[in-house]
């Protein structure tokens, strides 16, 4: 039997009704995905957009990159002289050196001059001192004059934002083009199939903008160093491939669909207002109104159970308990007896008192901002460019999460230095020996702080979610313009 | 007294290099139905759109009732109709509601239903059709939508281009009523159509225009079908 | 004629299945932006309540300590000889104890329309806690304390103002760009221009139209948003009303004029969301990074490690403390130290003061410095920033509604300041050996929050519109034909 003539198997045949893109052609692909640049290459409008495009994100792509380097020096030098001083203080008790404390600085996520996340609107700096977990502070909003927050100024969110944005327009303009001249009844009498007739628009029209965002992204290639940062920036540049073609995808199939309908594309472009701009905000405020938690409540829990704990510096009833507890231990009358400094153990105590609640009430806060995410989430819904600003803001290590790590690294810096100290104190000084202090170098001991590192394994596998809603996007867009490719056949035939 | 209610004197109009009307001029008397006939690319449709006001002649001039249109177009426009080839309505609005706001747009005047019903009606249009969508009209009950407009505005000149391309035979039939219960209530009718056969049946002078200009001139009632015929494909040839 | 044309484009609306979904989905919209911007100025006000009453509850330890005194009941620790061991009662007499424990509330009082806009309260501290010891206080201050998820403080709040500045546009986009167009391609146009219309008169009568369902929803919005908070009658109440209409309207000729253009429904549309995109996504993004001076946030980050070298070199080098006791003696009490009163001059407090005040210095000079850098970006803004006039509208109105960073930044001003009086009492008290009275205590000077004068930037912006409102008016009234 000749290999034309052969009966399809019935995966093909199913294969071919799902996906019609797939079905032989008559015409290659090629040829009139050929046709189609040179009619978009033709089009002033379309080169105009993407010149424009090119421009816009050059210039988010190169003031990023300065913002981030001068951010990012004033953290690291910072960072350095504070060690130094610590490592330099003048000889002083432990508990004393305790309440001195040190601060740490955020580390600079591996993508940060083209995705800054949540990071200018996240504390930097973290104060570690006894007793008090503090939170991290100067976040680089708190001091801006102006701070657009609907839109974005750097690279990633306006590749996604602007980028995705004409995409969808650009798609659905050379979706609409052959229903709006009448000409799918000369080109399928061509013998060119509907199916290859929408993958080269999409094509086309992804490619367009995907070109446009080149320059910036090669200028990037130069400046994306350190650790897992290529591959971070590889992985984020496939997925704003895909995230592209996705809307241009449901910009030539919604043209092709509703090309000659009047509110097509004004249907287009609010839907897209919608899934970008509004759902999630409106979800952010639905999300803190169904599961409320502010700082402050959280503040004032924490106070409220540090009450019923030893207290270093205070007079409470756990005081009197635990001290009991320690002259039975340790067998002596009081305190004062003790090989041991009394006042040390104490504040040892406090810490461990207050660092139990801090890891209650501060596990609850986070399972519920997880449970508002979850809630925020649902904007993802309403199109792909909402789980994609999210997992452009993960591939970047500047999400929640990130400063979440750097937030209990931060903490478990501070308990080990200040554990570390109290016991210092209470193994090498009595009771009431306010005076004492360690030897000259004992500072030196203590090493600097590291902050976590990220992987990229761990980034991804957190945030698998996001990767598989844009992925179903994508078969979304696929089925969309094999419908409309069917569409085309039906109604040209 | 002048009972021409359309005239047209020495008009030229030019697209770019092309003369599309070279020197035309003719008049359409009160209560007449005149026909502009003619091969495609004539220059019909461009003379009943200056006709219409929607643009002036680079040369010459056009008056209705005595207005000049380059000089009164409001006024004179006011005592005209114009339906284009397609006439579009607003589809998702009813016959009665589209002939409501045109007529009130073209005049001011707000008419009761009934006397929208009764304009659409004496048009032609089913009364099952009136309250329905435009969007389920055929051509020709658009038409007639556009006939009824005519007659509820008073139109004194009602400009037709191409009315009954595209109609079936029973509708043309329809419009040929329609065309005579308007020149019935003493308005003229300029029609432009290449149809020698439905013009010869309706209008009573066929004017034949070739290249822009005005190249001969019948009388249908004068002449025999066949002698129309003959003269007019010699002239077009 | 136009308003025959209204008449009939109302009717066009009312049969539209898709302008009634758009009409309620903005309803919703406006709703929810109301009761989302007074959940936040709720939660402004109760954030300041719980700040009044850490505040009072720090007061009342120290009254306690008075009456304690005062009764003979329980004597203060002596702070020159604690032993550190017994739990501290401070001695509030004593201005060294008193310029820690006695704490000041600078607080932020809510812009009259927070609750219609959101600014940056959710960015910038709204309160501080003000003591004698180095404005360290104020740099570490943490983040506003209202919202716990950082997503939602990096994506903004949807308020009444992101629904004038961001949905209207978007909705007038929707109805307006094909407000010839669709005659043009339908084939009305034809019909209509020989009725004797003109295209002036259809662009007008859709903008009348159109323009007025979205700048009513907005209005209507704003008046009771407006009316919630009793500023219904209020200077800034009718600039919010009167700048809305005059924003919407800009909106509504700057689309009339796309339409004007004379593409096709495509093309239009094309144009109109793209004007929208770039007029209120990209450029005013991109305005505020080109005009950002460098160095607004770097001071603030340094001044922790300039103060722990200057304490180091004070604690370590006894040559250093001397020069150090030297140079604040001199400066902030015009002596020499030798001359320094032996009441004041208490070992190891004096060199912990010296630090203490030094480090202030420091602190703030880091702040002034980025106050500066500040003064330097709001400048360029105001003097650039009418090029994009989304961005200058949004900042006037936040300015109106008083939730401008401008207010903010004076509010740290004053608050500085406002420190800075307190410490140099405290510190003119420990020079003359003074002790608190119970009177001084009770009389402490409060903080009080001096409204700046709102900029003539609203004025600037709003006639701004105005002019470009008309001059598109003109383009868009200019005589056209409305079929060819």
């Amino acid at each position: 039997m000749p290999e034309a003539n052969k009966p399809n198997s019935p995966l093909e045949e199913r294969r071919n009704t799902l996906f019609p893109l797939f079905m032989p052609s008559r015409v290659r692909f090629a040829s009139y995905f050929f046709l189609e640049w040179k009619l978009v290459c033709k089009d002033r409008g379309a080169i105009f957009t993407s010149f424009f495009l090119a421009l816009v994100l050059l210039f988010a792509f190169w003031s990023g990159k300065n913002a981030d380097l001068a951010e990012t020096e004033a953290l690291h030098t910072a960072a350095e002289r504070v060690q130094t001083e610590w490592e330099t203080q003048p000889p002083r008790n432990p508990h004393i050196a305790a309440h001195y404390g040190i601060l740490v600085y955020r580390p600079r996520a591996p993508l940060q001059a083209i995705e800054p996340g949540i990071f200018p609107y996240q504390g930097a700096v973290t104060f570690l001192e006894a007793h008090s977990r503090n939170a991290p502070i100067l976040s680089p909003a708190s001091v801006q004059v102006a701070e657009n927050r609907y839109g974005g100024t750097r690279f990633s969110p306006m590749l996604q934002v602007t980028a995705g944005f004409l995409a969808l327009v650009l798609g659905y303009l050379i979706g609409a083009r052959e229903a709006q001249r009448g000409m799918s009844l000369l080109l399928r009498g061509l013998g060119a199939q509907g199916a290859w007739i929408i993958a080269a628009k999409a094509a086309v029209t992804g490619m367009l903008v995907f070109l446009a965002a080149c320059p910036a992204l090669v200028l990037a290639t130069f400046y994306i160093n350190g650790g897992d940062a290529i591959l971070r920036f590889s992985v984020l540049v496939i997925s704003s491939l895909l995230h592209l073609f996705i809307l241009a995808g449901l910009g030539v199939g919604a043209g092709s669909w509703l090309g000659t309908a009047r509110f097509g594309l004004a249907a287009v472009a609010f839907s897209w207002g919608l899934s970008v701009l509004i759902m999630p905000r409106m979800l952010d405020i639905a999300a803190e109104q169904l599961i409320p938690l502010t700082q402050q409540q959280l503040d004032a829990a924490i106070a409220a159970d540090f009450a019923k704990g030893p207290d270093g510096h205070g007079n409470t009833e756990a005081n009197e308990i635990f001290e009991r507890q320690i002259l039975e231990q340790y067998d002596v009358e009081h305190k004062e007896d003790l090989l041991l400094n009394f006042d040390a153990l104490l504040m040892q105590a406090d810490e461990e008192h207050r660092g139990r609640i801090y890891d209650i009430r501060l596990a609850e806060a986070e399972t519920i901002r997880k449970r508002q995410d979850r809630i925020r989430r649902l904007a993802w819904v309403f199109g792909p460019t909402s789980p994609m600003l999210d997992l452009s803001m993960h591939l970047a290590g500047a999400d929640a999460s990130t400063q979440l790590r750097f937030d209990e690294a931060a903490e478990i810096f501070r308990r080990n230095m200040i554990s570390r100290l109290n016991r210092h104190m209470a193994e090498n000084s009595r009771t009431g020996d306010w005076e004492w202090t360690p030897a000259d170098d004992y500072y030196t001991s203590f090493a600097a702080f590291k902050p976590p590192s990220t992987t990229l394994k761990e980034d991804l596998i957190s945030n698998f979610p996001a990767a598989l809603v844009l992925c179903l996007w994508g078969l979304i867009t696929l089925r969309i313009l094999t419908m409309a490719a069917k569409r085309l056949n039906t109604i040209t035939l | 007294m002048n009972t021409n209610l359309l005239t047209l004197s020495n008009v030229n109009k030019r697209y770019g290099d092309r003369l599309i009307v070279d020197s035309l001029s003719f008049s359409v008397a009160q209560g007449s139905i005149t026909a502009l006939l003619g091969p495609n690319g004539a220059g019909k449709t461009t003379t009943m759109k200056m006709c219409a006001g929607l643009f002036s002649p680079d040369s010459g001039s056009i008056s209705i009732a005595g207005f000049d249109l380059n000089v009164d177009r409001r006024t004179a426009q006011g005592f005209t109709t114009f339906l284009p080839e397609n006439v579009a309505l607003y589809t998702e609005l009813t016959g009665r509601e589209n002939l409501a706001h045109l007529l009130e747009i073209s005049t001011g005047i707000r008419l009761s239903n009934s006397d929208l019903d009764k304009a659409l009606v004496v048009a032609g249009l089913p009364a099952e059709a009136i309250s329905r969508n435009v969007s389920t009209y055929s051509k020709g009950m658009r038409q007639k939508v556009g006939i009824a407009l005519a007659l509820a505005k008073e139109a004194k000149l009602l400009l037709l281009d191409e009315p009954t391309s595209g109609l079936d035979p029973h509708s043309a039939t329809e419009f040929n009523r329609a065309i005579h219960e308007v020149a019935g209530r003493g308005a003229s009718v300029l029609m432009a159509t290449h149809d020698i056969w439905r013009a010869r049946e309706v209008a009573d002078r066929l004017l034949v225009m070739v290249q822009g200009r005005l190249a001969v001139e019948f009388d249908p009632k004068t002449l025999s079908a066949e002698e129309i015929e003959r003269q007019f494909f010699l002239n077009v040839r | 004629m136009i308003s025959s044309l209204i008449r009939l484009d109302l009717a066009l609306l009312r049969s539209s299945r898709a302008f009634w979904l758009l009409f309620v989905f903005l309803i919703m919209a406006a709703t929810f932006a109301l009761i989302a911007g007074l959940d936040w100025r709720t939660r402004y006000v109760n954030a300041a309540q719980v700040a009044r009453e850490q505040a009072a509850e720090a007061h009342n330890m120290l009254a306690k300590v008075y009456e304690d005194l005062a009764s003979g009941r329980q004597e203060p620790s002596d702070v020159d000889n604690y032993d550190g061991a017994s739990p501290f009662i401070p001695d509030p007499r004593d201005p060294y104890v008193a310029g820690f424990y006695h704490e000041q509330l600078a607080e932020l009082p809510p812009g009259n329309l927070l609750g219609l806009a959101t600014g940056s309260t959710e960015l910038r501290s709204t309160h501080h806690t003000i003591r004698s010891v180095p404005v360290a206080t104020l740099i570490r201050i943490g983040e506003p304390a209202e919202r716990i998820n950082p997503g939602a403080l990096a994506a903004g709040r949807f308020d009444l103002l992101a629904f004038i500045i961001y949905l209207c546009p978007l909705t007038l986009a929707i109805l307006l760009f094909d407000a010839v167009a669709r005659e043009r391609e339908g084939g009305q146009a034809a019909l209509l221009a020989g009725l004797g219309l003109r295209q002036k008169e259809l662009l007008l009568a859709r903008g009348l139209t159109r323009g007025s369902i979205v700048l009513l929803m907005a209005l209507i919005a704003s008046i009771i948003g407006l009316a919630l908070l009793g500023q219904l009658m209020s200077i800034a109440g009718l600039i919010w009303l009167g700048g809305t209409s005059i924003y919407l309207l800009f909106w509504t000729a700057l689309l009339l004029g796309v339409a004007r253009l004379g593409y096709g429904l495509i093309g239009s549309a094309a144009i109109a969301f793209t004007t929208w995109l770039v007029l209120l996504l990209v450029m005013p993004g991109l305005m505020e990074r080109a005009l950002r001076p460098s160095g607004l946030l770097e001071p603030r980050i340094m001044a922790d490690a300039e103060v722990r070298k200057v304490e180091r070199e004070v604690s370590v080098d006894e040559a250093s403390r001397a020069a150090a006791k030297a140079l604040v003696a001199r400066k902030y009490w015009q002596v020499d130290f030798d001359e320094v009163p032996t009441c004041a001059n208490r070992e190891g407090i004096v060199s912990e003061y010296v630090v203490r005040r030094l480090s202030d210095e420091i602190y703030t000079a880091a702040m002034r410095t980025g106050r500066e850098r500040e003064q330097i970006y709001e400048d360029r803004l105001d003097r650039w920033s009418w090029l994009v006039p989304t961005l200058a509208f949004r900042r006037s109105m936040e300015l109106v509604a008083g939730v401008s960073p401008i207010r903010q930044r004076a509010f740290e001003a004053q608050a500085i300041d406002y420190h800075a009086q307190w410490r140099n009492r405290v510190t003119d008290a420990l020079f003359t050996c003074y002790q608190f009275t119970r009177s001084d205590f009770e009389n402490a000077p409060q903080f009080k929050w001096n409204e700046p004068l709102v900029s003539s930037m609203p004025w600037g912006v709003m006639s701004f519109l105005v002019v470009f409102t008309l001059l598109i008016g003109r383009y868009v009234l200019s005589p056209y034909p409305l079929f060819q």
